[in-house]
This record gives structure tokens, sequence and C-alpha cells, in this order.
């Protein structure tokens, strides 16, 4: 048990110490007086009670033997004057009371019980003796003689007055209580003075040793004594000069210590200002890399989508088959360039460190399924089975960076069908095992595979399996690498599992958590026949058809189980064409059930595969391409328990056909560029020319899509595009197809994390372009879109009366010298700039739109001179 | 049969053993077991009077025991005598139940015969004597005539245990021409009612040992009366000559040690019956009190000179 700890002083406990023991010693010493005093007065009385006592004895015997009552009164007067107060009463040996002194009080129990030699009191003291008759020695041997006993004769009581032995006694106790208190007051004094003594130079020296602590360091311990407390005082002092002298030096080094900071300081803010400075020159340098990276891209862009663009053209022209077989080169190897260019750009980023992982919310399936779907023409193509298999139980609302997704996901597939001659490519989307906010990418192909001694060098950029590879599949190497950098940039883990000849499996498991707010399910609780030729394929539809709360059951070669299905889906594969039972197959379970139908063709014209006699048998039917994404099989389902109503969308002969667009486009010929488009591709649409116009738009009518140009007066593209997504509730969620000529790394940016928004960059390619409507609105059959071209529907002279009016409104704004207005109007030149592919024409739109940003006045007169020069030129020739 | 006579039976080695063994205690000297009452100085002054008497020339061996430590089977078996002095040895000696006689000294008489007489079956067949602590009337009557000669009265004080020796006293005074006046006194009496007249008209008072009677009060009373009246008081021990009698016979530890040791000798080298008979101490002691014979007026030889008259007295006798 720890005891309480009391801070007493010096002094305190000198007073303690010393007067602890002298109390102690006091209360003996007056306890011990007492007793002794008592002890003498005790025994006084009692040598006084036993002179008594024998006188009596020795007097009284003969008188009390004989009755003589005189003699015993004279004996009782005698032993009066000879003590004062003291009375006898005589008791014959019965008890008898024979006589007592005239002073003799009776207690109040009988003599006869008093006990005999023991005193009584009881008021007075009281003492009763027996009187034998007194005799002589007279045997010598005592114990061999026995004699005869001594006879008693009586019994005599004598009292005595204790008055005088109590006051006595009283004064004892007062006198020793006395003494003590005096000696104890005394030793307090002394002591107090002694412990002033001692305590006196010690409170003085802690006095001292406090005004030190307080920094006063020039006080001084003094103390009028030659002792111990001399010496410590003088050991303070030299203390106090020790550390004053210790202090000036050490502010003497700190003093110098601070110049030194202060000239260090002085050196670092110069090296940080040059540090500022460079770290200025290098985001310039930054800037001018991602605009030279920018311009180039477009530099190269523009070119091959004109290479891209006649060679289609002279393929839908030309009989020849030579020709076609040559623009089919052409168009091939443009489409190469294009890819290689955007694969260098994107490893350009990677290596400065400038690409971001954005985190925000994501739809998983979407994000994969756009990707797989752009490779399906080419799988089809090469006779591919592409297939796509999601994970049922897998969360697809994610947060992470839906872009860097997908470029992982179409590099491996460009990858994986690039070197798959037969057999197919699959994708799978599942969950990690080992990680539940991650999820694993698969991507698995039946290609050439790679050797082992290979792979090590397999993610190292400019690096293919070996030369040979590179001659025959051509690309550039950089596919993998950037695949590598992304998914350790999103700090995830990439695996290979590879056969030399038998294929090879990439696995990508990317940290990507979940968003609670999961997507709802659409519960169709149907059950589903699948007849297919491809196990994956089935697994894959099964999978797709489970998140609806659709069973499924392979449809039996006899159709013996057709009876009691809701739904019968047919997954035609890439061979579908080779197998010349399947459209039979089709018509016959068409016949033997009215249940909603779905065909999942190859992406192609179904008149490649159906002739329009089988296509009237299947019907009602509904035709949804392979891979189908989620949404399209929700939708054929949808449509598939309508029977009736069901149609094909390959009757729909224009491919966006019953859409409802709006165009926000300010400059006229984009927006006639894009109305002559849409009106060819069936789809209905409203032009407005600026942001507000849009919004104001989009709060009253909805849209199936929304067609928006980045640069557009009063409110820019991206900023009306975040309004319309924050808060406009009839078009919140209506896909967007951002519209730019060149776009800035922070556009692109802001653009990617709008969800269901796209980028599309001008000049753009109109097939493409219909492409990318159709997939954001969830049309399901591509339609060939390389027929439909406005370009011939727009008369060249108004082309270049466009470009004269925006030549002149640049004039005037920069006359003005507002360079932001002029760049806008170079901007929008860009944007029509190689609709007709007058290669010098675009050339020296670029160049004025690039001086201008540079604002050297000579420069931009030079450029506005030669743009006007080339457009007189060209207003000549037309 | 030679060889049967050389061989001893284990009945003939048995025998020789015992015959041995009883050789040997005969061989051994008598022992006197000596037993003191307590350990007052005057029983261990008796024993070493005692053995001092004992001759030379008797070969025997003693043991001193205190009469509380005494354990008879111990002594059983050797020849020789348990001599016990004092009362509290004297009883000791004699609940043992031994063969071995016992002689008893330093006892009074009184007291010796009442313990013969309440003695039981297994101690009658105890050889017992005894040498008393008392001293024959006869010399006291002796020391009245030298201190008084012409006297003519002798008063004597009883008590209800020595009332008995009145006829001999009696007998004996008349020898010498004197006249008893005797008194007893009982524990009922007033001592001093029957004190006065005797001491009155004796012309000696002479009291006798009686635990029944004489106790302190009445010794000193009869001092008291004595010297009222100018009777001298013949006492019977060297306190009471001290208190007041003007002269005492008496025996000490170194009489009767003296006796016993003559009488053991005797016994053990002359086989001298004569211990076996109870006896009176032969030496005594005579004690006189010369100032209190000055107060009374009475001239007395020295006690030597008293004491060579009485023995003188005795052995002419």
């Amino acid at each position: 048990m720890k005891l309480p700890t009391i801070r007493l002083s010096i002094q305190s406990r000198l007073l303690l110490a010393i007067l602890a023991p002298i109390l102690l010693m006091t209360v003996l010493m007056a306890v011990y007086t007492i007793q002794a005093r008592h002890n003498d007065l005790e025994t006084q009385l009692k040598i006084r009670i036993e002179n008594i006592r024998v006188y009596i004895t020795s007097t009284a015997d003969i008188a009390l033997y004989s009755g003589n009552l005189e003699a015993l009164n004279n004996i009782a007067e005698d032993l009066f004057r000879y003590s004062e107060n003291t009375a006898i009463a005589y008791q014959d040996k019965q008890g008898n009371l024979l006589t007592a002194s005239q002073h003799f009080k009776l207690p109040a129990v009988s003599l006869s019980d008093i006990s005999p030699d023991v005193p009584y009191i009881e008021g007075e003291l009281y003492y009763r003796t027996p009187i034998l008759l007194s005799g002589i020695d007279f045997d010598d041997y005592q114990e061999e003689r026995e004699s005869a006993e001594e006879e008693l004769v009586g019994w005599a009581t004598f009292t005595l007055d204790l008055t005088d032995f109590n006051q006595e006694r009283q004064e004892i106790y007062l006198s020793a209580i006395a003494i003590a208190i005096i000696g104890f007051l005394t030793a307090i004094f002394a002591t107090f003075l002694v412990s002033q003594t001692i305590t006196s130079p010690i409170r003085q020296l802690t006095r001292t040793v406090r005004t030190l602590e307080e920094g006063n360091l020039e006080a001084v311990a003094s103390v009028d004594s030659n002792d111990e407390l001399a010496i410590l005082a003088n050991g303070i002092n030299r203390l106090t000069a020790t550390i004053v002298e210790g202090r000036d030096n050490l502010e003497q080094r700190v003093k110098m210590a601070t110049e030194q900071l202060h000239q260090t300081l002085e050196h670092l803010q110069q090296k940080n200002q040059e540090i500022e400075e460079a770290r200025q020159q290098s985001e310039m340098a930054n800037q001018a890399k991602s605009e030279f990276l920018a311009r180039m891209s477009h530099e190269l862009r523009t070119p091959i989508t004109s290479i891209q663009g006649f060679a289609r053209l002279l393929n839908s022209s030309s009989t020849d088959l030579d020709d076609r077989q040559y623009c089919t080169v052409i168009d091939q190897a443009a489409e190469q360039l294009l890819t290689l260019i955007n694969d260098i750009l994107d490893f350009s980023k990677l290596q400065s460190n400038t690409v971001s992982i954005a985190r925000k919310p994501f739809d998983l399936a979407d994000c994969v399924e756009q990707v797989v779907s752009l490779f399906s023409q080419t799988a089809q193509e090469k006779g591919l089975e592409l297939i796509l298999d999601i994970d049922p139980d897998l969360n697809l609302a994610r947060i992470g960076d839906k872009n860097r997704i997908r470029q992982i996901v179409n590099n491996l597939l460009s990858n994986a069908i690039k070197f798959t001659s037969k057999g197919g490519v699959y994708v799978f989307v599942q969950r990690s095992p080992t990680n539940p906010f991650s999820v694993v990418l698969v991507v698995r192909d039946t290609g050439i595979g790679i050797k082992q001694s290979n792979r090590e060098s397999l993610f190292q950029a400019f690096s293919q399996a070996d030369t040979s590879i590179s001659r025959q599949y051509g690309g550039t190497g950089l596919g993998l690498s950037i695949v590598k950098n992304l998914v350790d940039l999103m700090e995830g883990a990439i695996d290979i599992k590879s056969v030399w000849g038998a294929g090879t499996e990439f696995s990508v498991t990317l940290p990507v958590s979940e968003d609670l707010s999961e997507h709802q399910w659409t519960a169709h609780k149907l059950h589903a026949l699948v007849g297919h030729s491809n196990s994956y394929a089935y697994t894959a539809v099964s999978h797709a058809l489970a998140r609806y709360a659709v069973t499924t059951e392979e449809l039996q070669a006899d159709m013996g189980n057709i009876d009691g299905a809701d739904l019968v889906i047919f997954y035609l594969g890439s061979d579908c064409q080779q197998r010349e039972e399947f459209p039979e197959q089709i018509i016959r379970a068409r016949q033997l059930t009215d249940c909603g139908f779905i065909v999942l063709p190859p992406v192609t014209n179904l008149h490649n595969l159906f002739s329009e006699q089988e296509l009237r048998k299947i019907q009602p039917a509904v035709f949804i391409p392979n891979p189908p994404s989620l949404a399209s099989l929700n939708k054929a389902i949808t449509n598939a328990k309508k029977p009736a109503a069901a149609t094909t969308e390959s009757t729909q002969r224009k491919p966006l056909q019953g859409l409802n667009v709006l165009i926000a486009e300010d400059n006229q010929f984009t927006s006639l560029l894009l109305e002559t488009l849409m009106d060819k591709a069936g789809a209905q649409f409203i032009t407005v020319t600026n942001g507000n116009e849009a919004i104001k738009i989009t709060e009253k009518e909805p849209f199936d899509i929304l067609l928006i140009d980045v640069h557009m007066p009063e409110k820019n593209g991206v900023d009306t595009i975040m309004e319309i997504r924050n808060g406009n509730t009839l078009n919140q969620a209506t896909p967007i197809i951002a519209l730019t000529a060149d776009i800035l790394l922070q556009e692109e940016r802001a653009l990617n994390d709008i969800p269901t928004c796209q980028l599309l960059l001008k000049p753009f390619d109109e097939s493409y372009l219909l492409e990318r409507i159709r997939h954001a609105v969830g049309f399901s059959l591509s339609t060939p879109s390389t027929n439909i071209s406005c370009r011939e529907s727009i008369p060249e002279n108004l082309y270049i009366e466009e470009l004269t009016r925006l030549l002149g409104e640049a004039r005037t704004a920069l006359d003005a010298g507002n360079i932001t207005e002029a760049r806008e109007q170079t901007h929008q030149m860009i944007g029509i700039a190689g609709v007709f592919n007058f290669d010098s024409l675009e050339d020296r739109i670029i160049t004025l739109h690039q001086t201008i940003k540079s604002e050297n006045t000579d420069d931009i007169e030079k450029a506005v001179a030669g743009m006007k020069d080339a457009l007189l030129a060209f207003g000549d020739s037309n | 049969m030679a060889k049967r006579h050389r061989t001893l039976k284990p009945l003939q080695l048995l025998l020789l053993a015992w015959l041995w063994g009883i050789c040997n205690a005969h061989a051994e000297p008598p022992q006197l077991v000596i037993l003191l009452s307590s350990d007052q100085p005057y029983y261990r002054q008796t024993a070493d009077a005692l053995l001092e008497n004992i001759d030379d020339k008797i070969d025997v061996s003693h043991r001193l025991i205190a009469a509380a430590d005494f354990a008879p089977q111990n002594h059983n078996n050797s020849a020789g005598l348990t001599v016990a002095i004092g009362t509290r040895a004297t009883k000791k000696a004699l609940k043992t139940c031994s063969s071995k006689p016992v002689l008893s000294i330093f006892i009074p008489k009184t007291t010796f015969e009442n313990i013969i007489k309440s003695r039981n079956a297994c101690d009658l067949k105890q050889r017992i004597s005894a040498i008393y602590l008392d001293q024959p009337p006869s010399r006291f009557l002796d020391l009245a005539q030298q201190i008084k000669p012409n006297a003519e009265t002798l008063g004597i004080v009883l008590g209800p245990v020595s009332k008995d020796r009145l006829p001999t006293i009696q007998r004996l005074a008349e020898q010498r021409g004197l006249t008893v006046n005797s008194a007893v006194i009982s524990s009922r009496d007033n001592p001093i009612a029957v004190l006065r007249p005797l001491v009155a008209q004796s012309d000696l008072v002479l009291p006798l040992p009686d635990e029944g009677a004489i106790n302190r009060a009445v010794a000193k009373w009869i001092l008291n009366l004595s010297f009222q009246n100018k009777t001298p008081v013949i006492g019977f021990s060297r306190a009471y000559t001290e208190a007041g009698a003007v002269a005492s016979v008496y025996s000490s530890p170194t009489d009767v040690g003296d006796h016993a040791g003559q009488l053991i000798s005797n016994w053990l080298y002359n086989d001298d019956p004569s211990i076996w008979s109870p006896q009176f101490p032969d030496g005594f002691t005579l004690k006189t009190n010369i100032i209190v014979s000055r107060s009374l007026y009475l001239k007395l030889a020295p006690a030597e000179t008293l004491k060579r008259r009485i023995k003188q007295a005795e052995s002419q006798r």
C-alpha cells in the first residue's frame, strides 16, 4: 500500500523530528512520575494500615480475650490521637459488635461481610483484621513438634479517611501534567529557535535558487556562517558564474549560428526561386509538349482520316476488284497508323507521368462491353468467337477510372484478336477470389501463344515476342507496355498464362471499390432454352440472363424440352455460316413454340445470314448482335415477351431511325454537316447554337442523344454538359457525345469524368460517329454505315464561304485586340477544316490558329494574309 | 561313559550360577539407608553426627536419601538398617512393607507411639525402634532440684496428650520430696484462669510439650504469670529458655545422632539388641537464662555444672 506523500518544509520536518521524541519522552516521563508517586502514596497508605493493624492486634488481644470494653475504648482513643480520623469497631469471635469509636461510621454492608485483611472502600477505607492472642516462639524443631493453634479472640475493623490520600493523588496528577506541559512548551520554543537558526540560511539559499530559476543570474547566495551551508552557497555562486559564462558563450554561438542560418535561408530562397523558375519553365515545356501532342494528334489524324475516307470512297465506288483490294489495304494501313499514333501518344503520356487515375462511379459492364463491341466486327471477319462472360454475382457499380480500364481491355483484346487466327477470344469479368474490392479481367485467346523465353520482355516498350511476329502481325509493341503501366498506376496486378501454339490468357486484377448505389436489375423470372454451338457462349448467356432472374437450359437437339420454355435464345457462333442446318433449326424452333424468340447473330448484316424468306419464317423474333450487352439483352427480353410487337432491327434501313437528337453547334457549317448526317441516318434533330440554348431545350424536351460542341459562345460545351448532368431532370442520363477540333488535357479529364459522355475529335468520321451514337443509345444491330455520307450533299462553295466568314470575324477580333475571340474563330475553322480534304487550306487554318495562340502580331498578320489568299484561290477555282 | 562325565547339563549350569550369585550377595557390606524428613539443617546435622559415631571397624555403606525421593524396592535386597530421621521419614520408612529393620530417631515420643499404634498388618512384620527427641521426666526433675533445691511444690502444665505422663512424674517427684500441682489445659479453657492459681501455688513450673494445649500464647502467659509470681519456669527447648524460662534441658541433633551411631555400631559389630528398645537420648543439652535467674533472684550454677550434676545423678541411678 502506498502512503500518501505529505510535502513539508525543512523547518517543519526538523520540528517534527525533534518534537516527536520529546513529546513521547515527556508523556512517558509524566506517566512514569505519576505511576511512581502513586505507588509511593499507596505504599505509605499500606504501611500506615499495617502499623495500625499491628498496633491493634498487639494491644487489643487481651482486652478482647477478657471482654474489657474500657480497655478497648482506650486503645481506640490512643489510636485516634496517633492517627487522626481513625476509628475502630470491635467484634467478638462470633462477629457480634462489642464496641466502636465515637467517629466510627458503620458501612452499608455488615462488618462481618468485609473480607479480612483486604481494604474495603465505601467513602472511607475500612480494614477488618482478626485479633489473635499473641505469643512467643518456644520450640526449636517446629517441624517435629506441633503446637496448639493460636486462638482467635475477635475482630477489629478500623477506618481511614482517604480525603488526604485522594487530594494528594490529585496533586500528583496535576503537578506531573503541569510539569510535562511546561517542559513540552519549553522544548517547542527551544526547538523552534534552533530550527530557525538552521533553516533560515536554507530558506535564503532557496530564495536565491528560485531567483536564479526565474532567469536572474545576477542573484548571489550569501550565508552568514562557516558551515556546510556556506560551502553550498559558494557552490551555487560558482555554478551560477559557470552558467552565466556558458550562457554568454551559447548566446554568442547562437548568434553566429543564426547568422549562418540566415545566410543559408537566403541561399535556399535563391535556390527555391531558381527551382520555381525551373518549374515554371518545366510547366511551360510540359504545356508546350501537351499542345505539341494535341497538335501532332490532329496533324496526324487529319491526313489519315483523309486517306481512309478516300480509300473507302474508292472502295465503294470502284467496280474493279483489284482496286477495291488496294483500297482495303490502304484503309487497313491507315487504321494501323492511327492505332500506332494513339499508342505512341498514350505511351508518351504514361512516360511523362501526366496520366492520373480518376476515382469516379462507373458501370463496369458498360465499360467492358463498349470495348468488346468495337472488336466484334473484326472478330467476325476473322471467323473468331468473341465472347464476353460477366460473373453474375459481381457488383458492376464500381468506383475507378473507366477510360483507363477501357484502354487496358482494348489493348489486351486488340492483341488477342491480332494473334488469334482460329478459335476464339474470351473475355471474363470476375470477382477477385482474395479481395472483394478488386475485379479480375481475363482475356483468353486460342492464338499463337507466347514462348517462355519471351515473357520477360513482354511488357517492355517497343518489344514483341520476336521479330518474326512484328513482321507477320505488325504493331508497335506498345500495347502491353501501356497495359502494364496503367495496371501499375492503378496499383493492380497482371498475370500471364500461355502455351506456345495453344493460346494465352492475361489476368488483370484491378482494385476498383464497389459503389454502394448498385444497379437494380429487372427480375423477369423466366425460363429460357439456349441453342448454341459453343459452351462458353452458353455459360456467358446464362450468366447474363441470371442477372435478370432468367433461368437457362440447353435446347435439346430434338427440341423435346421446348414446350416448357418462356424464351428461346439462339446464339449463332462465328461458324454459323458454315453450318448449313442453322437456319432450318431456328425456323423449326419458331414453328414449335410461340414464346419469346431471341437470335444472337455475329455482327454482320442479317441478310448475309438469312434470306428474306427465312427471316419472315423466324418472325416474330428479336435480333441482337453477339456478344450482347446486358442492357441490350434486357431490352431484347422485354421485347421478346411481346411477340406481336417484336420487330427486327434489321428491318430498319436507317441506322438512327426514330432517335431524337440535339445538335448544339455554333458553327453553321458543322451544324449543316451534322444535320445532313442525322437526316440521312433517319434521326429527328433540333439544332441550337450555344450552351444556354442547349440547356433550355433539354429542360423541355427529352432526347435520345446530345451532340454538343466543346467550344461554343456564351457557355462552352464542358460547362453545358456539366449543367445538364447535374440538374436537368429530363436529360440527366441522356448519352452525350462531345465534339471538338482540339482539346486541352484538363478539358479531356473533365469530360471523361462525366458518366455516359464520350469525346469525339473533329473532323469526325461519319460512320464512326453513327456507330458511337448507336452504341450509346443501345441500338443493337449494326447496319453498315459507310454508305451514309453527307459531304456530297454539301456544296463546296458553302464550305469556302463559311471559312471566309470565320476568317473575317477572326480579323475583326484581332483588330479589336481580342485574341481569345480570334482563337475561338480559328478553332471553329479547324472544326470544319478537314471536311473536303483541302490539305493546303487545312494547313493554313492550323498555322493561323497556332500563330494566334502565340500572340506574335507579325506572324498573325502573315498567317491571316496567307489564309485570305488561300480562300480567294479556292473561291476562284470553284 | 567318559564323555558323559565331562559334559555339564543345563540344569547343573543354572544351579552353579545361582550359588555364585548368593555368595557374591553375602559378600556385600551391610548398608545404612538414612532417610531425612526434609532439608532442615537439624536433620542433616543428626545424620552427620550418626555417621561420625559409626565405628571405623565396621564395614558398612550408607546412603542419604530425602524421604520424598525414597523408593524402598531399590534397597530391600541389601542387608542393613533404615534410619529414619524425623516424623516424616519414619512414616515413609514404615509404609514400604519392607523386611529391613527401621530405627526412628529425632522423633517425639508421643508421635512415635501414635505411629506404632496405627501400623497395619504388613508393617507389623517390620522390626522397629526409636530414639526420642523428648527428655525423660527424671531429667526435668533433676534440673528442678538443681535450680531451686529447696522447692517443695512443682507445678506441671499438661495437655490432653501429655496428661498420661502425670502418674510417672508424680512418682518420680515423690522420690525427690516434691509435691506435684498439675493443670491440664484444654482448648475450651481460658488458659489464664487455669494457669494463674497453678503458678501462684508452685515453687517451680514445668510445662510439658503438648500439641493440644501448649501454644505460643499459653507459653507466653506461663512466663508472664511466673514473672508476676517470681516462680521459675523449667523449659524444654533452647527457644523457650531464650524467651524467658530460667533453664531448659533438650536434645540437640548431635545428642541424638551420637546416641544413634553408638547403638547402630553396637548392633552391627556386637549384634547388641539394645537398639531395638525405644529410648530417650542419652545425651542432652542444658541451657540457662542468666538474666531471668537474676530477675527471679536465683543463683544458678553454670550450665555445664548443672549438666554434669544431672548426668552424675542419672549415672548413679
